[in-house]
């Protein structure tokens, strides 16, 4: 959001930056949503990106959807939804998309982040978002480097995003690269025990939080890039990989990641196994020029990616 | 009582609870469609027959220009009289031309408008299939699959209605049938029941003709041999399911609406809407009306008691009397 912000008022418009906070239990979940409908907005244009702010009304609303609320959709079942296999949970899940339809058919311009985003919109709640991608966070300061002996990722360590599937791989690995995982989340310490129970302490770090300039610094020194998430919406690591120019490994089931990583052309893409994933990072460990060539391609695919045309297609300008 | 009725009710002329609206009749059950309406109003205002010695009534709905007592009705100045109108031939009628207001349903629905010229007051259609959304909700295809899974229903599901069919939905289940089907193939009057429910909907070019609905926004229009693969198309296309389902239910709010013909109706009789903008709560429902929100559904009940925990929401004018 900030990176919008900025990016808007470089194109020189006051903007305001609105935040309500949202209690996410599938029965306050549409509190928040009705909140959002009462605010009063005298902007001549919202731009409305996650539930529950496209509740927003407003005459000219536009919304950029990064995501609907995913735990009632196709995450319904998963252990981070509370939404479950009884009517109660399936009346909610009327409802939301009842209301969804309502609030997003509203827009004047609807577009979302990205394919997979889309697509979700259009099977869940029948309407048609354009796809618009955006530069990742940190996209002017990230560059290439020398391919060095560690496959990083910067990623919070949520079950979505599958962390352990990344410690399990390097389990398979034999070539001398060491894995490096920054970010925070509720899995931390599972995770930790996990690399001790496989005995990787010394080629798997869990970096916690780094700041901008190590996370710069470590995409532009790295292997390759590794990120396996379970249907990720858009997934920036990837595009902060290309701008570094590394190569992405990731999985079949990866979602937006797919939308950037073309098997054996930017990245490979892999079975989501263990042992497949440690395959792919085997085979760019003994092949750097394979790692560059992809990683070349991979920077020439968001060459062209900059907020200026975001704002332009937001604004309808 | 619904939290939506406890938070809307209207008063009527006379410092009643409710607004009055005395049926008059013609000793025959109400035409088709008009019985449904009742049902809808009903939720705004009393509806009754003439009571000896009852207080005068808001408003008088006579069910045909020959109902008994009309004449009568009509000459008391005071209470706005509505009659309705099934033939075109009554349009001209000396008791419908002197009528606040007429209610055209049955034939005269679509022969109205230039048999009505020169008439004063306004007319208010009645389509023959329109009907109560609110107790018929839209259900999305991911919530309908999710429910064929728990209860063990076939996948895809295809409902057929006025097609030859192996099995046949019985009418008391069609509403259950419609609400949990991948795709349906109806014609006739049904299809309006397809379509606030949100199913993904085949029907002929007549059906199609009669709700007002487009080819390939509202559902799909197809004929003979055409109609079982186009369904079963549907039934195995999720984003067209979807994209129909929410076309068919918008097809529903904008033209068949009984809400919409009850609030016409009501205010053609002087009856204002229950929810006048300077109450402070009005806004909120209004909030949740426009996301189609059920009357019973809980987020309705939370906001409404969250809402009056700050005070009970009655205007400065409705204790005083000075209202403008």
């Amino acid at each position: 959001m900030d990176n919008l912000v900025a990016a808007l008022r470089t194109a020189g418009h006051r903007v305001e930056l609105v935040r309500l906070p949202t209690a996410w239990d599938r029965t306050r979940i549409f509190d928040a949503a009705l909140a959002w409908r009462l605010v009063p907005l005298d902007a001549h244009l919202v731009i409305a990106t996650n539930f529950p702010s496209y509740f927003v009304r407003h005459p000219n609303k536009v919304v950029w959807l990064f995501h609907q609320h995913r735990p009632f959709y196709d995450a319904a079942g998963a252990p981070w939804s509370d939404i479950g296999d009884d009517d109660e949970s399936r009346e909610a899940q009327r409802l939301l998309a009842t209301w969804d339809a309502r609030a997003l058919g509203e827009a004047v311009r609807l577009f979302a982040t990205s394919g997979v985003v889309a697509a979700r919109l259009a099977r869940f709640c029948g309407l048609v978002a354009e796809p618009l991608p955006h530069p990742p966070p940190l996209h002017d300061a990230l560059h290439p480097g020398p391919f060095g002996d560690e496959v990083f990722c910067a990623t919070r360590l949520e079950a979505n995003k599958r962390p352990e599937l990344m410690i399990d791989a390097f389990a398979h690995v034999r070539a001398p690269v060491r894995l490096g995982i920054a970010g925070h989340g509720s899995l931390a310490e599972r995770l930790r025990a996990r690399v001790a129970e496989a005995g990787l302490e010394d080629r798997v770090e869990l970096a916690g939080y780094v700041d901008d300039a190590e996370l710069v610094d470590r995409f532009a020194r790295a292997l390759a890039v590794l990120y396996v998430p379970h249907d990720e919406d858009y997934g920036y690591v990837t595009l902060q990989a290309f701008r570094a120019g590394k190569p992405v490994i990731t999985t079949e089931d990866a979602g937006g990641v797919l939308e950037w990583v073309e098997d054996g052309v930017t990245g490979l893409v892999t079975d989501g196994t263990p042992a497949g994933i440690a395959e792919a990072v085997e085979r760019l460990a003994a092949d750097r020029d394979l790692a560059r060539k992809l990683g070349d391609a991979g920077a020439e695919r968001v060459a062209g990616l900059s907020w200026a045309p975001v704002v332009e297609r937001l604004l309808g300008t | 009582m619904t939290p939506t009725e406890h938070a809307t009710v209207p008063t009527g002329a006379a410092g009643r609870e409710l607004p009055v609206i005395e049926l008059i009749g013609d000793g025959r059950p109400p035409p088709g469609g008009v019985a449904a309406l009742l049902g809808v109003v009903a939720r705004r205002a009393q509806v009754r027959a003439h009571l000896p010695r009852a207080p005068r009534p808001d408003a008088r709905l006579a069910v045909s220009p020959r109902a008994l007592g009309l004449d009568r009705a009509l000459a008391d100045r005071a209470v706005p009289v509505a009659v309705v109108v099934t033939e075109p031939g009554d349009l001209r009628h000396p008791a419908v031309t002197a009528a606040a207001v007429r209610l055209l349903a049955g034939r005269a629905e679509r022969a109205a408008e230039p048999a009505l010229d020169g008439t004063t007051g306004p007319c208010v259609p009645l389509p023959p299939d329109a009907l109560d959304p609110e107790a018929h909700p839209p259900v999305p295809p991911f919530v309908r699959a999710a429910v064929r899974r728990a209860y063990r229903l076939p996948d895809p599901l295809i409902v057929r209605v006025g097609y030859p069919s192996p099995t046949v939905p019985a009418e008391r289940l069609l509403p259950s049938a419609l609400a949990v089907a991948s795709a349906a193939a109806v014609r006739g009057p049904h299809a309006a029941l397809a379509c606030a429910l949100g199913t993904p909907l085949v029907t002929d070019p007549d059906t199609a003709h009669r709700l007002g609905a487009v080819d390939g926004v509202h559902l799909w229009v197809r004929a003979g041999g055409d109609v079982e693969p186009a369904v079963a198309a549907l039934a195995s296309d999720p984003e067209r399911a979807a994209s129909l389902g929410r076309g068919a239910r918008a097809l529903v709010l904008e033209r068949l609406d009984l809400r919409r013909t009850a609030t016409e109706l009501l205010a053609g009789c002087g009856i204002a809407p229950p929810r006048p903008p300077h109450r402070p709560l009005a806004g909120l429902e209004a909030a949740l009306d426009g996301l189609d929100t059920p009357p019973n559904a809980a987020v309705r009940f939370r906001a409404l008691t969250a809402g009056r925990s700050l005070g009970d929401a009655v205007a400065v004018h409705e204790l005083t009397g000075t209202r403008r």
